[in-house]
């Protein structure tokens, strides 16, 4: 071969090496960085180790830490001040969740375009369209530096980017390597950014838009009975005198006429539904909830007070939480679940007292109609007759390189942000926008040594509001629904659209703290919270919200709770997975008496076979179990056809238009009583249907889509455990990173609540028995670190998915730490 | 046996080279290899088998870590093809990288 031409070979040969080595290979990153064997992906399975004795010297410390991890991978940290404890917790949490940090901060500021490219283009205009970025601006302006929460977030700032500056190459996070990216510096605002989104997952509540668009079809009469302000089945959670289960059906009016003076409210929910995207909450997906509980002395079977919390929220790889232990001297030792991003242990207990949280779920936003100077471009709005000018700020969308994407102008009034809906402009307030929490309850919490500390610790938290349970190591028990809720003016309801032109309309201010609902040691011996309308309406009728979830993991809960009177640990969590279910209870014997009542099932024999499996059913939602899938079946058909006239007119499949307003399931058995109401007849046949002709052929078309879908009855595909999944999906959705079609004991409405798509449930489960010496159980689906070479990626699951809880350990001093339970150890100490 | 020393002397040089500067050693090195390689250590074959070598060491080092063979699985599902393949792949790269350079190298050192 000439020189010349072996040359020329070797230009194009190493050309095409260096190619890929360089550029982006399809969906690939280019692949040499990737895949070198030093600092590339391949490094990931050392960076996966935790183990050995280290020693990292930083500036960012004031004195030494010691840190422990265990063998699950948790974080003790042992440090002379408060500021170290959250440098050396920002540090661990960064080194285990990088690009968990970065990723959920950006998609509250909007910024994700910045780290994944134009995808998150439509993401990131709905983040700044609701102002998070504007609000923490604010709240850091307004911040007092010296108090001792904005000192935990800045010191925890320091010991995240500590780890930055520390980490080798090799540390790099496989999600930065795919995107060919590298972590930005932290800044204390993230973590109040992550607050913001949270508030958005847990305090958005369009229940005005969802009734004026049921009013836009059937009326607003009919809207007002499927859409109550009050739940028609009382479980509530501040307890009533009589401790049992009340019943409040009210007859549903026949559906009326559409209501076409609401169809700027239809294109309002359809533009919040649009403006919001995926971050809306409400979905009708009741596995976003929560349960809570706590048992006095007098009803445990070690006659300590117990507590059981699971929050059950998106499930994510790597996990919504990070569990740690902090322990500061006398003054602080703490452990629990944070929020990667947050300082504070939001959920857990301490030496005193454990307590967990979940969503209330009140109505704390409300939309207002506004009068505008130019209906394409306004500037101000009116109020009262006058002119006030609206903020306008001009938002550019980058790409990673810095290139603009695209520029927005959002609009503010005094209330929040505005958006175009059709011709018209509709404002949200929210209490968000009022002022957001700097952690301060937290930090406060975090130290409580009894359930009055801890009430007065968290009396002024805000948003989102949160059912608190709380019990310390004296057996005081207490419960209170914790949040500012808005006083509006009028008969203070908040689940209509107002007029923003009148500043009559507007909040009045909050409501004070003693009138939340509340709870010290009821004389029943248990407290509980699921979501439900905390107060019966028949005790207090003041407006807390709308559209509640229907009660029944609170009825089963208390159902459980009240024929135990030996509650043990054990016991804690079994409940917290226990298969049974409130819901079907009520529902399966209704089907099944008009199975028995009806002649007309002779006529279907299908129906009857459905009826025949269902009797069988023992209405449990265990993963060997048959009978769930028929009866989730039936319960769809039956929802389809009873609430067939809210169903919208025929449009392309997925557009807004498509939105059917659905109405909790307790107003579906409320309807059962009532076999002549008009809503049983199906409207897309000549017959006029009543209750029994629906339920025929709900049960028919039930068990016809369930054999469908599953074959034959009683085979093997109708087992639980194989018709339905919990899906765990990566941050960024790569099914190789998920844990995907996992069996689970648990269903719609069961304690341990998954549904549809399987992507929610119970994100973290604690039971803590508060005796001479605190103990504590728990876990999380996932693991403790972001890396999935890492065997505490989701090491985690296996006991998450058998309804197993871990044993926590607390040692006071990392000397005291057993042996057989350290996984690795490093010292922090300052300097450079 | 000359070769055989400058596969070791190339698999050192390509090992601490990427350890250090990154998968751009692996063609520079390689580069360097070939133009100054002994006539008899047949470089268009010594200098990539060295640098393929070189990283296969690191990639054996790699796998000694606890946690590769969790990864090897999930690269497999990431890319996704069959684990070996992907090491494959890493060992591929660095045989068309120190190829084309050794092909330059040794066509320039003739002069």
């Amino acid at each position: 071969m000439s020189r010349f031409l072996q040359a020329a070979a070797g230009v194009l040969v190493l050309a095409a090496g260096v190619a890929v080595a360089v550029r982006p290979v399809g969906s690939l990153p280019p692949l040499g960085a990737l895949l070198e064997p030093a600092g590339g992906v391949w490094a990931l399975g050392r960076a996966g180790s935790l183990g050995g004795d280290r020693t990292v010297t930083s500036p960012a410390f004031a004195g030494e830490v010691k840190v422990v991890v265990d063998d699950r991978g948790v974080p003790h940290i042992y440090a002379a001040n408060e500021l170290d404890a959250y440098r050396a917790l920002g540090f661990a949490v960064a080194r285990d969740r990088l690009f968990q940090l970065e990723a959920q901060t950006r998609a509250a500021a909007g910024t994700l375009t910045e780290l994944v490219g134009p995808r998150a283009l439509t993401s990131d205009r709905d983040a700044r369209r609701l102002g998070f970025a504007r609000l923490v601006e604010r709240t850091m302006r307004d911040a007092d530096t010296t108090s001792p929460a904005v000192q935990s977030v800045k010191a925890y700032a320091e010991g995240v980017n500590a780890w930055i500056d520390h980490m080798r190459p090799a540390d790099l996070p496989i999600e930065y390597r795919l995107l060919g990216r590298q972590p930005a510096r932290w800044v204390p605002a993230n973590s109040y950014l992550l607050l913001a989104r949270m508030a958005l997952t847990l305090a958005y509540n369009d229940a005005s838009l969802v009734k004026a668009k049921a009013a836009s079809r059937v009326g607003w009469p009919a809207a007002e009975a499927l859409f109550p302000v009050n739940a028609p089945i009382q479980e509530p959670i501040q307890p009533n005198l009589v401790d049992s289960t009340r019943f409040g059906f009210v007859p549903i009016p026949p559906p009326g006429a559409p209501d076409t003076s609401v169809t700027t409210a239809i294109g309002a929910l359809n533009g919040a539904h649009r403006t919001l995207g995926s971050f809306l909450r409400w979905t009708g997906d009741e596995a976003l909830g929560s349960n809570n509980w706590a048992v006095a002395p007098a009803r445990s079977a070690s006659r300590h007070a117990l507590l059981a919390g699971d929050p059950h929220l998106e499930l994510t790889l790597p996990s919504i939480w990070y569990q740690a232990h902090l322990v500061v001297g006398d003054r602080l030792d703490v452990a629990g679940v944070t929020l990667p991003g947050a300082p504070w242990v939001v959920i857990g207990f301490n030496r005193h007292i454990a307590w967990s949280m979940t969503n209330t779920g009140s109505d704390v936003n409300d939309f207002y109609r506004e009068t505008v100077d130019d209906s394409l471009h306004p500037a101000r709005y009116q109020v009262d007759g006058t002119w006030k000018p609206l903020e306008l700020r001009v938002e550019a969308y980058r790409a990673p390189s810095g290139l603009i994407l695209a520029v927005d102008t959002l609009r503010f009034n005094h209330r929040g942000p505005l958006w175009k809906v059709d011709s018209t402009w509709m404002s949200m307030a929210w209490t968000l926008y009022q002022g957001s929490s700097n952690g301060a309850e937290f930090v406060a919490i975090d130290r409580a040594a009894s359930v009055g500390e801890f009430l007065e610790s968290s009396a002024t938290y805000a948003v989102p509001a949160q059912n608190m349970i709380v019990a310390d190591r004296q057996g005081t028990i207490a419960i209170r629904s914790t949040g500012r809720y808005p006083v509006r003016p009028g008969p203070g309801r908040g689940d209509l659209i107002q007029d923003g032109s009148s500043s009559a309309n507007d909040w009045t201010g909050a409501l004070p703290v003693e009138f939340y609902p509340f709870s010290l040691n009821p004389t029943r011996g248990f407290l509980s919270s699921a979501n439900q309308q905390p107060v019966d309406p028949a005790v207090n009728a003041r407006f807390m919200g709308a559209n509640w979830y229907s009660p029944w993991r609170a009825m089963r809960i208390n159902t459980l709770l009240r024929a135990d009177s030996q509650v043990t640990v054990d016991a804690m969590r079994r409940f917290q997975t226990d298969p049974g279910s409130a819901r079907a209870d009520m529902f399966v014997p209704t089907l099944l008496r008009v199975g028995a009542d009806s002649l007309r099932i002779a006529t279907s024999p299908r129906a009857k076979e459905a009826i025949r499996l269902l009797a069988a059913w023992n209405r449990q939602y265990d993963v060997q179990n048959t009978g769930p899938v028929l009866f989730e079946a039936v319960m769809t058909e039956l929802s389809r056809r009873v609430w067939d006239e809210l169903a919208p007119p025929p449009g392309p499949p997925g557009s807004d238009e498509a939105v059917t307003p659905r109405p909790a399931e307790a107003i579906l058995l409320g309807l059962m009583a009532d076999s002549a109401n008009a809503w049983w007849d199906d409207r897309r046949t000549p017959l006029a249907e009543r209750r029994d002709d629906i339920l025929i052929a709900s049960l028919a078309a039930g068990l016809d889509s369930t054999v469908a879908r599953h074959g034959p009855a009683g085979s093997e595909r109708w087992r639980w455990g194989n018709a339905y999944h919990a899906n765990i999906r990566h941050l960024l959705r790569l099914p190789a990173l998920s844990a995907l079609d996992l069996p689970v004991q648990s269903g719609p409405s069961t304690l341990s609540p998954s549904s549809g798509a399987g992507t929610s449930g119970a994100s973290w489960r604690m039971v803590v028995e508060l005796g001479p010496q605190v103990s504590a159980w728990a876990t999380y689906p996932g693991g403790q670190s972001g890396n999935p070479a890492s065997t505490h990626y989701r090491d985690f699951l296996p006991a998450w998915l058998a309804g197993r809880l871990d044993s926590l350990i607390v040692p006071r001093t990392a000397e005291s730490f057993p042996a057989g339970r350290i996984e690795g150890r490093t010292t922090f100490r300052t300097g450079r | 046996m000359v070769a055989f020393y400058w596969v070791l002397v190339m698999a050192n040089a390509a090992g601490w080279g990427t350890l250090a500067a990154g998968w751009i050693a692996a063609p520079v090195l390689a580069l360097a290899g070939a133009w100054l390689a002994p006539k008899s250590s047949r470089p268009l074959l010594s200098v990539p088998a060295g640098t393929v070598l070189g990283w296969g060491a690191l990639l054996a080092l790699d796998a000694r870590a606890p946690g590769f063979r969790a990864l090897l699985g999930v690269l497999g599902r990431l890319l996704p093809v069959r684990p070996p393949v992907v090491a494959g792949a890493t060992l591929g790269l660095a045989l068309v990288l120190s190829l084309g350079a050794a092909l330059i190298g040794t066509a320039l050192r003739r002069r």
